[in-house]
């Protein structure tokens, strides 16, 4: 069986209604993306990022709200800080940090959603499968 | 004995007879290496050393002692982390006397079954720009005024991370050597399920090291007790160490530095408009 990537999604309750009117609107995207809603970006501890990655994800994608578009303090501006910072952390223990992505989505927008994830998984087949299971089997 | 030595020891003795502190924390000799001695009468100043070998991080035991008056023995690093636990509220800075030793380069220490003729600087020493602590009640200086011969061998290293994640044996020296491991409940076992089960062999090493450094971004100094203890040699510092870069770039923050620079994370600020 050809590999298929495997890509989580985190969205937050916002972008979430965007990724489910893709659905209303007849947009496609791949069927190998799971999405995990959760009520605000700002909430996705990157352990949790992490652990995805660990448990088999080939790559995780947060969408979150335009930061122009909140109305105090910009949780998804800590989401960006998060993410940016563990693209680092990614990058120096030899992980592409293409792998992990975030993108704005505002809740009617699910043109963009599946024009942006169709694009990561294009993206992340050229990568390749994530080996970290496998190289944990090799050495046991 | 040598001069510096004395110069602890005489500050320490001090500090105990006229009652200043109720406890000073230094190194004693244990035979070949050293090990953390806690100085509670004036007469046990005479068994506290300061030499290459000590490369234990003593701030780790402050907050055991919190609320009672403690002298620690502190290197540049060891005076960073009393900072950065200030800073923290882990530390009541004005019950802590800080004894700064001129530090020019800590030891590899020697493993087991090694000859240990040949000891060389640990790598993080070689980083390492704080050879005074930033924070000194006492100073003493160091004899010799050059620092330690650096002998290091190869400057290329293993970046292969992934697969040195795997010689983890999850023994946790890392975080109880660490001064900032301090939470009573650690993170990775706060989920339900865990992230990492402490004693169930599930390799979750990945996770297990991702999680250690990012809550160690931006608050390591880098005092290398964690690469240290680390009976499987992994070397930890060096990926803290490009985590606080990304904070240096992004912040100009570097932990330990001073009192007044608040951890940016405390005063996170949006910046730009997407």
């Amino acid at each position: 069986m050809a590999w298929k990537p495997r890509i989580i999604v985190f969205t937050c309750w916002c972008s979430s209604s965007g990724v489910d009117q893709a659905g209303f609107e007849g947009f496609k995207y791949p069927s190998n993306v799971l999405t995990v809603r959760v009520p605000c970006s700002a909430i996705i501890n990157p352990s949790l990022i992490v652990k995805a990655f660990e448990k088999g994800a080939d790559a995780v994608f947060i969408t979150a709200c335009r930061p122009s578009e909140l109305r105090r303090v910009a949780p998804s501006r800590i989401t960006e800080a998060r993410v940016s910072l563990l693209q680092r952390l990614l990058k120096t223990i030899g992980v592409d940090e293409d792998r992990l992505r975030i993108l704005w989505i505002s809740s009617n927008e699910g043109g963009l959603f599946s024009k942006e994830v169709t694009r990561m998984i294009r993206r992340v087949e050229e990568l390749g499968p994530l080996n970290i299971e496998g190289r944990m089997v090799e050495q046991v | 004995m040598n001069r510096s030595e004395a110069e602890l020891r005489s500050i320490a003795r001090s500090l105990l007879e006229k009652g200043v502190v109720e406890l000073v924390i230094g190194y004693e000799s244990s035979g070949k290496s050293v090990r953390p001695f806690f100085a509670s009468r004036p007469e046990e100043a005479e068994r506290l050393v300061w030499n290459p070998e000590c490369w234990f991080n003593l701030a780790r035991y402050l907050r055991a002692f919190k609320g009672r008056r403690v002298a620690i023995v502190a290197k540049g690093c060891d005076g960073r982390s009393v900072v950065e636990l200030v800073k923290e509220n882990q530390v009541d800075k004005g019950s802590v006397v800080v004894i700064a030793v001129e530090c020019n380069g800590v030891f590899k220490p020697a493993k087991y079954g090694s000859s240990g003729s040949a000891r060389r600087v640990a790598d993080y020493c070689e980083r390492c720009t704080t050879r005074v602590s930033p924070v000194a009640d006492y100073l003493v200086r160091s004899d010799n005024q050059g620092s330690l011969k650096r002998t290091s061998g190869s400057g290329e290293f293993s970046k292969d991370w992934l697969s040195m994640f795997q010689r983890c044996l999850k023994c946790m020296a890392c975080v109880k050597s660490c001064p900032f491991c301090y939470c009573t409940e650690c993170s990775i076992e706060g989920f339900k399920p865990e992230l990492v089960h402490r004693l169930r062999d599930t390799r979750e090493l990945f996770t297990f090291h991702l999680t250690r450094a990012l809550h160690m971004a931006g608050r390591c100094v880098e005092c290398g007790a964690c690469e240290s203890a680390c009976p499987v040699e992994i070397p930890l510092t060096r990926l803290y160490h490009e985590l606080n870069e990304w904070f240096r770039e992004k912040y100009s923050y570097i932990p330990g530095r001073s009192f007044e620079e608040p951890p940016p994370p405390l005063v996170f600020k949006e910046a730009g408009e997407g």
